[in-house]
């Protein structure tokens, strides 16, 4: 169910990143960003954990891109949640084969989804109250808002990479 | 590169991105995964207090016997989501059933147990530790550690059983036993005649001598049969049971385990000398206990090269003189005067030798080169077995390809008379 659920995200997500593009007229990231995920399911399919990552990475990309392009974010955002919801799966999906026969691995994956289902809908509530509320600033205190977000950033980060 | 540095790395970028262009629907791509990297540091496990117990079936096995692990991990701490449960185990056990890993969700205060089963070659194994990854729900952050257990298991080899070893060592010990003592006196075979003395069972006179002496009555005197000293000598010298992947040292240990026993069961003192990268000697004994003993040292052997001794090195001082020895090593050229100088003590000395070459050809493709190779290399050693034979060395050449009870009825059940070399 979650390698299903995984292998459906991701492409879902790849395939709104690609069609932004393609509805823009942009056939050759739309053409690319096929190409690596028909390697990418192949890649899954082997149990090549690594391949998630420079996935992730190639639709936030282009979806960044995109966004600089000024295409459409109605197929950018819903790619990049998805992609990143199929992101997660996918590494989960690699943890579940250490389980047992004899693991409630059910009781894990409902657990899983719920924590995924709420984390990505405070992210989407929060991109929609950034892309609906538009706050003009000067350009003093964006800076200072910028500083305090890459500071709060970089704190998150050091303690979970101590924590790991 | 962690999970958790990539998803930082990539949310940066974003940042940094959306600074740069002034675009803020960039900076909000970058919530998401903010979000999740805010998610699991708040859920990140922390003070995670696990403490694990293991039992087993049995602590001591043959090889090729299955022993049950139960494990029981128990979380004295706060709840935890995920929690991947391994017992690490040395590369020569195997699973067979079950699996020695979970991934539970584990409760504050619950539990986990379940057993699984292993299987193994011989050995000496130390299970003492169980490894745990707990993770928070998004899989981001994690914490390991190592769970302390107690759990030793002796995987010993196993024990043919062979009827008898025929030896005639010249020393015997003061017990009744089954070797032939060189005396006479009560026993079973025909020893010698002597005069009839007071206290000689009428039985035993010799009917046909005394009628050829009218003045005296003449006795048969029978073999006195005792227990000695055996001292087992197995060489775990590298160079000389290895051939590059391949090992015969599992052969010369079933060897000695069987003669071990053999000996042991026939009521005689038994001592084992290891010769390898260390000497390993264990004292000698008799009965069933020191059986275990040896087995248990058997288990803990493994093969290398002394730093100190270029040639078999065999310290005399640990042998009784004039004992028997028995020595278990596929032998090199350079082993006869090692040997020589034992005979030359007066040591009774029984060789076991795993046939090094056969066993080696047996791993090489056939081809003329190597049949010629074989047949030039299997004559200078059967030249260099015949030499040991020459100075009252018994050998047994032992092809591992057939089964060491086999051989070991052919070749050493028989009552041994008289040797060449003094024996």
């Amino acid at each position: 169910m979650t390698r299903f659920l995984a292998i459906l995200f991701t492409l879902l997500g790849a395939g709104l990143v690609a069609a932004a593009f393609a509805v823009a007229g942009f056939i050759l990231p739309a053409v690319l960003l096929f190409l690596f995920f028909v390697f990418w399911i192949f890649a899954f399919s082997r149990n090549w954990d690594w391949i998630h990552a420079p996935g992730l990475l190639l639709a936030s990309g282009l979806a960044a891109f995109g966004l600089f392009l000024e295409l459409e974010s109605a197929y950018i955002f819903p790619g990049v949640f998805l992609s990143l919801a199929g992101w997660d799966l996918a590494d989960f999906a690699s943890r579940l084969r250490l389980a047992s026969p004899e693991d409630d691995t059910r009781d894990l994956q409902r657990r899983h989804y719920l924590r995924l289902g709420l984390t990505l809908a405070i992210g989407v509530g929060l991109v929609l109250l950034a892309v609906n509320l538009q706050v003009r600033l000067p350009l003093g205190w964006m800076a200072a808002l910028a500083l305090l977000a890459a500071w709060g950033l970089g704190v998150l980060i050091k303690r979970l990479l101590q924590g790991n | 590169m962690s999970r958790a540095f990539f998803l930082s790395l990539l949310t940066f970028l974003l940042v940094l991105a959306g600074l740069a262009a002034g675009e803020a629907r960039l900076l909000a791509l970058a919530f998401p995964s903010a979000v999740f990297l805010l998610a699991a540091l708040l859920r990140a496990p922390e003070n995670v207090k696990l403490s694990a117990q293991r039992t087993l079936s049995a602590e001591r096995v043959f090889s090729g016997e299955d022993v049950q692990v139960t494990l029981t991990v128990k979380n004295e701490g706060r709840d935890l989501e995920e929690v991947l449960l391994e017992d690490t185990l040395p590369d020569r056990l195997e699973v067979v059933e079950g699996s020695n890993r979970r991934l539970v969700r584990l409760a504050g205060g619950g539990s986990v147990k379940w057993t699984y089963t292993l299987c193994g070659k011989r050995g000496y194994f130390m299970l003492h530790a169980v490894r745990v990854t707990v993770r928070e729900p998004l899989g981001l952050s994690a914490a390991s550690q190592v769970l302390s257990t107690d759990g030793q298991l002796f995987i010993v080899p196993p024990v043919l059983r062979l009827r008898r070893v025929s030896i005639r060592p010249r020393r015997t010990r003061i017990f009744s036993g089954t070797i032939p003592a060189r005396q006479g006196g009560p026993g079973v075979e025909f020893f010698d005649v002597r005069e009839y003395q007071t206290g000689d069972s009428p039985r035993a006179i010799n009917w046909r001598l005394t009628a050829r002496h009218q003045q005296n009555i003449y006795a048969n005197q029978y073999e006195q049969e005792r227990v000695v000293d055996v001292g087992i000598i197995l060489d775990g010298r590298r160079r000389t049971t290895e051939f590059g992947e391949r090992s015969i040292f599992e052969h010369s240990v079933m060897a000695t385990a069987a003669l071990v026993d053999a000996f042991l069961s026939a009521g005689n003192r038994v001592g084992l000398l290891f010769y390898g990268k260390q000497i390993h000697w264990t004292m000698p004994g008799y009965g069933k206990l020191q059986g275990e003993k040896i087995l248990h040292s058997l288990s803990r052997l493994e093969p290398g090269d002394s730093q100190a001794f270029n040639e078999l090195f065999i310290p005399r001082r640990l042998f009784p003189a004039k004992s028997q020895l028995v020595l278990v090593s596929p032998l090199t050229p350079d082993d006869f005067h090692a040997l020589a100088d034992l005979r030359s003590k007066g040591y009774a000395v029984l060789v076991v030798s795993p046939d090094r070459v056969s066993f080696e050809a047996s791993g090489l493709p056939p081809s003329g080169p190597v049949s010629l190779a074989q047949r030039i290399i299997r004559m200078k050693q059967q030249l260099f077995l015949r030499r040991l034979r020459g100075i009252g060395i018994q050998v047994v050449s032992w092809d591992v390809s057939q089964p060491f009870e086999q051989v070991a009825r052919r070749e050493l059940e028989r009552r041994q008379i008289i040797q060449r070399g003094g024996l």
